[in-house]
């Protein structure tokens, strides 16, 4: 309506040779995005870390009773979640539409990628969302290339399936105390 | 082996490097009351978990009836003739106080999809059946008024009751009750301890949990004192209440 | 004139069978599940393959749909007990489309991106069941039966049986009740009213492609539930009553075709997220049917 249905490209400017690594050509917007990714996420990391919102944030995600108690407002906090949450999820936009253009449904595939790297790096562990993202990203691309890129979505989400019965916790994560009883 | 309708040997659950439970054996005989009592911490209601079937040990046994139940599923076992209540309220919590205890009752034909449209009319008696005897145990309980109403909606008292009543309903030969009285209004407490002496009347055992001294020395034929997951005293209320040991570490 | 209130009638009467089929799930058992509008699809490919390869009776389609969508299902059941709560609705999500991208690739059996056209129209034991009529009259039928297994297992001690265990399943085990079998049954149910569901639409509209049976679909369906009433018998059917008639209002204003669809998804979406955050219970629903009971 607004924006029309059909996909539309984002041009970063005027085109450029860009790097040779190890063989492969990286351009200068790929440098550029994956610069700006990694400052982010070390960025988020440290937030998290290091920051008092980031303990009172961990805080409530662990115990939300407890946490309240402490006098920690769990809806102010849940507030600037959404907030950074969905600006990270903005900037990662953009950055893809650099990449691919952009398309009114382009949110849907990338958010389930996120939930993928989510289960495999273990809800808990920020070290597990890297390599998380490392290896969704691998894995998504070599079996792209092997049975073919029609296939890339199915298998992703195969995998997920596969984790979420059997390892929940991902590689990093805590092992969830089961459904039974608490003490 | 001890010899008594509920019993465990050598029973031990460890979670990481806690050691909940530590050998522990004991047995619940027929139409007895049989007290435990012990510190926070020291793995009651990890043996109510453990017999109830919603954990499973590291070692040892558990056995009902002489059958061994360390490897049965928890609806298996409630099945089985062991009904359970549970520390932190648990209930149906959408559904009301007369649902909760139907949902209770041991013979439900209409569970089954086969008795539920093969032979409708045979399952709708015994509903009615169900609900008239769910009706009794309710009004003994003072709760007939209230038993439309939705569960979390009630105090914390009358939601209490409510989980008594359903153990009750089970019909089973042997109820596990955890801390049943904690936090009850003096009154009704009570009429739960007089209720809980009924039943070895009526043929049942029970394994009562409790920090409450009183109720226990009032409901116990033998109490059991607990501590770190191992069984420190055992014998008649008086004998455990005066022992030394109980006394160091839990009574004074 | 007619034709056009028929395919409104015969969609209703389908997204009723389907919306009554998820509240089991979503409403009853508490199992919010993004999987129901591809079981819907496997119904229906089902059907149109062999239909068009076979050219089968009505009967014949409908077992043989019902049989692949109950093996589906039954994985879904699978996962809901293997998985935790939470991760469930994940789980579903994956499983829908790990299912829509073999409808989208596997291009000698579904004929791929393209999809399966010229489905012969069908015939019911001899009776030729081509007309539109004949189909809305299927398709009522099978609604009218739907919610009444729907009522019939809802008020009864297996309806208390799920409602048990959406809301408490330590609870429900430690009286006795088998959590992963009440859930099976009802996936399997919920399962069978899918794919007939499925098979009728194959037949109806002569030409299934993946694009019927994605995320989109099983939003509109869960929207229905949601809107509708989750857990109340009524409420699935006043749902679809609603998110049926919507679109077709929109499309009497005037508005072109494709400005509709996706100016519908803006209302199902603004609806749907003011109904969860203002009233959960739905339109209808007199227990706040998805939320597990406060503890």
């Amino acid at each position: 309506m607004i924006f029309g249905d059909t996909p539309r490209a984002l041009s970063p400017g005027e085109v450029s040779p860009g790097l040779w690594v190890w063989g492969a050509r990286i351009t200068t917007t790929q440098c550029t995005s994956l610069v700006i990714s990694l400052v982010l996420l070390g960025a988020t990391h440290g937030l998290l870390l290091k920051t008092r919102f980031g303990k009172q944030l961990r805080a409530s995600a662990n115990d939300p009773e407890l946490a309240w108690i402490c006098g920690i407002e769990r809806d102010r906090i849940m507030l600037w979640v959404f907030v950074l949450g969905s600006s990270l999820g903005g900037v990662a936009g953009i950055l893809a539409a650099l990449e691919v253009g952009m398309s009114p449904a382009m949110g849907m595939s990338a958010l389930m990628g996120g939930v993928v790297v989510t289960v495999l790096g273990g809800r808990n562990s920020l070290v597990g969302l890297w390599i998380g993202a490392l290896i969704v990203g691998a894995t998504q691309n070599l079996a792209g290339w092997w049975i073919g890129s029609q296939w890339k979505d199915g298998i992703t989400f195969a995998l997920l399936i596969l984790l979420l019965v059997f390892r929940p916790q991902g590689l990093f994560g805590h092992k969830p105390h089961s459904v039974s009883v608490r003490q | 082996m001890q010899a008594g309708i509920l019993t465990t040997e050598g029973l031990t659950v460890r979670f990481g490097g806690v050691c909940a439970l530590d050998q522990f054996s004991f047995a619940v005989g027929e139409k007895e009351v049989v007290g435990l009592i012990g510190p926070n911490g020291a793995g009651k209601t990890t043996l109510l978990n453990t017999i109830s079937g919603f954990l499973h040990p590291n070692e040892g046994r558990v056995s009902f009836a002489g059958q061994s139940l360390t490897s049965l599923q928890p609806h298996a076992i409630a099945r089985l003739g062991i009904a359970r209540m549970f520390q932190d309220m648990r209930l149906a919590g959408t559904l009301t106080i007369l649902e909760n205890l139907l949902l209770a009752c041991p013979h439900q034909l209409e569970e089954s999809m086969c008795g539920l449209f093969l032979t409708p009319r045979k399952s709708r008696a015994e509903q009615k059946a169900n609900a008239i005897k769910a009706l009794e145990l309710l009004a003994s309980l003072g709760l007939a008024k209230e038993r439309g109403e939705t569960v979390r909606h009630l105090s914390y008292g009358q939601q209490k009751l409510v989980s008594i009543a359903c153990c009750l309903a089970r019909d089973a030969r042997v109820l596990l009750l955890d801390e049943p009285v904690a936090g009850v209004a003096p009154r009704m407490r009570d009429q739960i301890l007089d209720l809980i002496r009924d039943l070895p009347g009526r043929g049942k055992s029970v394994l009562l949990v409790e920090h409450d001294i009183d109720a226990v020395r009032r409901t116990c034929d033998r109490v059991i004192f607990l501590d770190s997951g191992r069984k420190v005293s055992e014998g008649s209320a008086e004998a455990v209440l005066a022992d030394r040991r109980v006394l160091d570490s839990y009574l004074s | 004139m007619t034709d056009y209130l028929l395919s409104v009638a015969i969609l209703l009467a389908l997204y009723v069978t389907l919306s009554v089929s998820l509240n089991l799930l979503a409403g009853y058992s508490g199992l919010i599940s993004l999987a129901q509008a591809t079981l819907f699809g496997i119904g229906a490919y089902a059907s149109a393959i062999l239909a068009v390869r076979f050219g089968v009776d009505l009967t014949l389609a409908f077992l043989v749909a019902v049989g692949a969508t109950i093996v589906f299902a039954l994985a879904v059941a699978l996962l809901s007990v293997r998985v935790r709560d939470d991760y469930f609705v994940v789980a579903t999500f994956g499983f829908q489309a790990v299912v829509v991208s073999v409808f989208t690739n596997s291009v000698r059996l579904t004929g791929g991106p393209m999809g399966i056209k010229g489905i012969p129209k069908p015939t019911l034991l001899g009776w030729d069941a081509s007309s539109n009529w004949a189909l809305l009259l299927l398709a009522c039928i099978l609604a009218v039966a739907s919610i009444a297994v729907e009522w019939r297992m809802g008020r009864s001690a297996f309806g208390r049986a799920m409602r048990a265990c959406r809301d408490d399943e330590v609870f429900a085990q430690s009286l006795g009740k088998n959590v992963g079998r009440t859930r099976v049954v009802a996936f399997v149910i919920a399962a069978c009213m899918a794919a007939m569901a499925g098979s009728l639409y194959a037949y109806y509209v002569t030409f299934i492609d993946p694009a019927s049976f994605t995320l989109t679909e099983a939003i509109l369906i869960l929207a229905m539930v949601i809107i509708g009433g989750a857990g109340s018998i009524w409420g699935p059917v006043l749902g679809a009553g609603l998110l049926v008639a919507l679109p077709e209002a929109l499309r009497a204003f005037g508005l072109p075709t494709l400005a509709a669809g996706n100016l519908r998804q803006i209302v199902y979406g603004v609806l749907l997220v003011l109904f969860v955050a203002f009233r959960p219970e739905g339109i209808l629903g007199a227990e706040a049917g998805l939320k597990k009971g406060d503890r």
